[in-house]
């Protein structure tokens, strides 16, 4: 009973969603083929998302000893069946033959759990999709020292080919270019928003914790201040403080730091009338450098400011949080813990006090939050490098798929976000992209849908 | 019998000999009439940090001078009295033809000539200078280039791996909060502080000022007015200094002097510091086995969308006093000085970074294979320094309201008022914001 409720809520949130695409989505109807993409072969070009083969991993600065370990949590080692899978028989990777031979980096894994997050690109649009494969937890995670050649050729007709090959090396955590894979993924941020709600059968339950524990530990509230965790674990051991089911709202990724397109922003010019915003010249492409698609996770939170501390009786401030955050909350909606949700990086660094020119917040909020303590509504933070929050996860092997079009987005693939406990999801835009993808390959603003092709998406949200 | 052998000087040669000889005969006869007709070049720059990089300088410009029949005169004063030995040769308007700062001179853009000359001369051979030195030398609201740059320092952050593998950081602790959990438990373990720089000398500034923008302030605002941030992020920057140093510091990086920091890396008394590589360069000559300990890593990642920035700990700037004798001299000086950019990046060790990039175009190559390193590839960290180094006065240009913020040290002074507890975040702030706010409002008034 409980569960068909959970259904009809989000049966109905996803045809209230999915009427609204029907009627303001412009067609490209034209374009498509016919039937609807997805069944021909040559839709499905895009290749389905797999685990990387453990020499790629060794190859692009991974210690794959300290992967295959059980806080790693590596799909295709652990966590087949559990979160982020909702039922128990959903399973959140299979082993699939097919993956190797698309792609010899990659291992005969293939990840169904497809994460969503929103590009950090300034639109707030829900159209990132990623596996989030395994965690990283320490620096030792990274090869200190590696080496493997590669291409030696020694036959051919009368042994004439040969070829000594090449080396690919890590010498002092340093690959040849004399770069660290930590430096290169310190230049792509996942943004992670934990849960802030203290759990039942915890002093202060229900309320909001206003720090992290760990060494985020907000020096400004009094020690004892009830904080929301960050090194957790599963039951298996497996680092989980950024798993969904621990999460308030959908992730945030810098997919776009990417030199390749364009989208890095990158201007390289002196003159002001080419680059306005001045020269800019991104070292780091997301999908150049960062091949694993690994990742630095920047925590948010909610400061004391914005949720006052059970422990000393602070309450929210009324003059500027409050204000603020019931704005965000008209704009996007609430999360789990009933906090607003957040879509943008100009979003959250104006919550954290950062002026960022013209206000995310609308004409009535020209000004960030300020306070003497020096904290907005909002803080960020990482963990600790060296394993000081262990199990907390510091980074991320999170691969972005490249373009979720076109067969990326496998049938059996399911998503996963951020949900309410009646089973909608904090943010629908993603089951419907999904279902989209799923269904024809393309995003819903790339389809102009006839109603059957909208009950199929309907009923494909709704289920996903 | 003896032959006469024969003259080999024909008429004509006794005739040019003849020539030259009333030319330059006088010269003989009265030598200081020689010396008195000779131009003279008189140089001052500041003391760099790795000293052979003067002496060779000093044999660069007598070599020029002998080239171009000039005495040269090279002066050197440290950093600390680059200031007041400025202010008081324009107070007197009687100096140096060529001044050498190692930060961008704004506040004296009225006394100087325009140096537009000399980097369109620079141009015809290397091409424009690059967006960080344009942004250093230019005073938008002048339209004027009021110093010559042709070097900078990056600022990457130093640290000994050892200190570090003991908190399990070996790689470096990457991020402020790396930085500050970090330092925390190395000087609880080991009792060894942090060495970032927080008195009021060059090191200083750059630290602090690198840490305002690593935390989502700086002292420009978006639409490019001298203003510091009295927000949120000023002060969570200031927070964290406070922290940082409740933690992890010491009361005496207060008080440091120039170089405090290097110092006391130099005697393994602190785990870290931001500083320029002659850093590691002093450790290599006074004691390769404390160098081996200490890496090199880009600037810590800071919070509220600033990434990974710094600002260079120097850039170097000349000019031309409109006073100056030898403005024709010293302009020429400056514009061959861009030839010797090659040489300048080897004799300064690997710190001066050209402004043009084409006259040291194997410069990865030299960060990858550096003789003295060990490993060799340890400044390859520096590869992508001009992507994560922000020009002074970040996002806009260095002005001379900022750069009189700069020289004047409102921002250590700001952090010292309150890592010695003498105020509160807000309160010191709010005093700094005022300060500068005064200074902002004298530099609109002159123009």
């Amino acid at each position: 009973m409980k569960s068909n409720r959970k259904h009809a809520s989000l049966s109905v949130t996803v045809l209230a969603l999915g009427g609204l695409l029907f009627l303001a989505v412009p067609g490209l109807l034209a374009q498509q083929d016919q039937p609807p993409t997805g069944g021909d072969a040559d839709d499905t070009f895009n290749p389905r998302p797999c685990d990387f083969g453990d020499t790629f991993y060794g190859d692009n600065g991974i210690d794959v000893t300290q992967l295959d370990l059980a806080v790693a949590g590596r799909f295709g080692n652990f966590r087949q069946f559990g979160p982020p899978a909702r039922q128990a028989k959903q399973a959140n990777w299979v082993t699939d033959s097919t993956c190797a031979r698309f792609d010899p980096d990659r291992r005969n894994v293939r990840i169904l759990a497809t994460t969503g997050g929103y590009p950090d690109d300034g639109s707030g649009t829900a159209n990132e999709f990623i596996s989030l494969i395994g965690f990283l937890t320490n620096q030792i995670d990274f090869e200190a020292t590696y080496s493997r050649t590669v291409g030696t050729i020694n036959g051919g007709l009368d042994g004439d080919q040969q070829n000594s090959g090449e080396t690919i090396s890590i010498v002092n955590s340093q690959n040849p270019r004399g770069i660290s894979m930590q430096s290169i993924i310190g230049n792509f941020e996942a943004y992670a928003a934990q849960k802030q709600r203290i759990p039942a059968g915890q002093p202060f339950a229900g309320s909001l914790a206003p720090t992290p524990c760990g060494v985020n530990f907000d020096p400004n509230v009094p020690v004892g201040t009830p904080c929301f965790p960050v090194a957790v674990a599963d039951a298996n051991g497996v680092s989980a403080n950024v798993a969904t089911p621990n999460l308030r709202q959908d992730w945030r990724f810098a997919t776009n730091r990417n030199a390749m397109d364009g989208s890095d922003n990158n201007c390289l010019s002196n003159d002001p009338t080419v680059c306005p915003g001045g020269f800019s010249d991104s070292p780091f492409g997301y999908f150049c450098d960062d091949l694993l698609g690994a990742w630095i996770i920047t925590y948010f939170w909610n400061s004391h400011h914005a949720v006052g501390n059970p422990l000393t009786g602070e309450q929210p401030d009324q003059v500027q949080c409050v204000p603020m955050l019931n704005q965000l909350a008209k704009m996007h909606g609430k999360n789990l813990d009933g906090t607003p949700v957040l879509l943008t990086a100009n979003e959250l660094n104006f919550l954290e006090g950062k002026n960022v020119g013209a206000t995310p917040l609308g004409p009535n909020f020209p000004n960030p939050p300020s306070f003497p303590d020096g904290e907005g509504c909002m803080q960020e933070g990482k963990e600790d490098p060296g394993g000081a929050d262990a199990p907390a996860a510091v980074w991320l092997i999170c691969p972005a798929i490249p373009d979720p079009r076109a067969g990326a987005i496998a049938v059996d693939a399911f998503l996963d976000t951020v949900r309410f406990p009646s089973g909608v999801p904090v943010d629908l835009r993603f089951n419907l992209n999904f279902a989209c993808l799923q269904a024809f390959g393309v995003f819903c603003n790339e389809i102009k849908l006839t109603s059957s092709q909208l009950q199929k998406v309907q009923a494909m949200a709704a289920k996903n | 019998m003896s032959r006469v052998k024969p003259s080999k000087h024909s008429r004509r040669d006794f005739l040019k000999l003849a020539a030259v000889t009333a030319a330059v005969g006088p010269f003989f006869a009265f030598p200081q009439r020689a010396r008195a007709s000779q131009k003279t070049l008189s140089i001052v720059k500041w003391a760099h940090f790795v000293p052979e990089f003067d002496s060779w300088f000093e044999g660069m410009a007598e070599d020029w001078g002998t080239r171009h029949d000039t005495k040269v005169i090279v002066d050197r004063v440290p950093v600390e009295e680059v200031s007041g030995r400025a202010a008081a040769e324009v107070k007197a308007g009687v100096g140096h033809d060529i001044f050498m700062f190692p930060w961008p001179p704004a506040e004296y853009y009225q006394h100087v000539i325009d140096h537009d000359g000399i980097y369109q001369t620079v141009a015809m051979k290397y091409g424009q200078i690059d967006f960080m030195g344009h942004r250093s030398t230019f005073y938008p609201k002048a339209k004027k280039r009021f110093a010559f740059a042709d070097s900078w320092i990056p600022l990457p952050l130093h640290y000994f791996s050892d200190y570090w593998s003991e908190v399990g950081m070996a790689l470096g602790p990457l991020h402020y909060d790396g930085m500050r959990s970090g330092s925390k438990r190395i000087r609880e373990k080991l009792g060894i502080p942090h060495g970032l720089a927080f008195s009021s000398t060059l090191e200083g500034n750059i630290t602090l000022h690198t840490m305002l923008i690593d935390f989502g302030s700086g002292v420009l605002n978006v639409l490019g007015d001298v203003i510091l941030d009295q927000g949120s992020r000023t002060m969570a920057a200031l927070n964290y200094a406070r922290i940082l140093h409740q933690e992890a510091g010491t009361p005496e990086q207060l008080a440091w002097g120039s170089c405090g920091n290097v110092k006391a890396m130099l005697a393994r008394k602190t785990t870290c510091s931001m500083n320029g590589i002659s850093l590691l360069r002093a450790a290599e000559k006074k004691d390769p086995g404390i160098a081996s300990k200490i890496l090199i890593q880009p600037p810590l990642i800071g919070s509220a969308g600033a990434g990974i920035a710094a600002i260079p700990h120097v850039t170097n700037c000349s000019v031309v006093w409109n006073f100056a004798q030898n403005q024709e001299g010293a302009q020429q000086f400056l514009a061959d000085l861009i030839d010797n950019s090659k040489t300048a990046y080897q004799q300064s060790l690997g710190c001066n970074f050209p402004f043009f990039q084409k006259t040291v175009p194997d410069i990865l190559i030299q960060l990858s294979r550096d003789s003295q390193a060990d490993p060799p590839y340890k400044y390859i960290q520096l590869r992508d320094a001009l992507h994560w180094t922000h020009v002074l006065g970040v996002p806009g240009y260095a002005t001379p309201a900022f750069m009189e913020v700069f020289n004047s040290f409102v921002i250590p002074r700001m952090f010292q008022r309150v890592l010695k507890r003498e105020a509160s975040l807000e309160d010191a702030t709010r005093a700094a914001a005022a300060e500068v706010q005064r200074i902002s409002d004298k530099w609109k008034q002159v123009g």
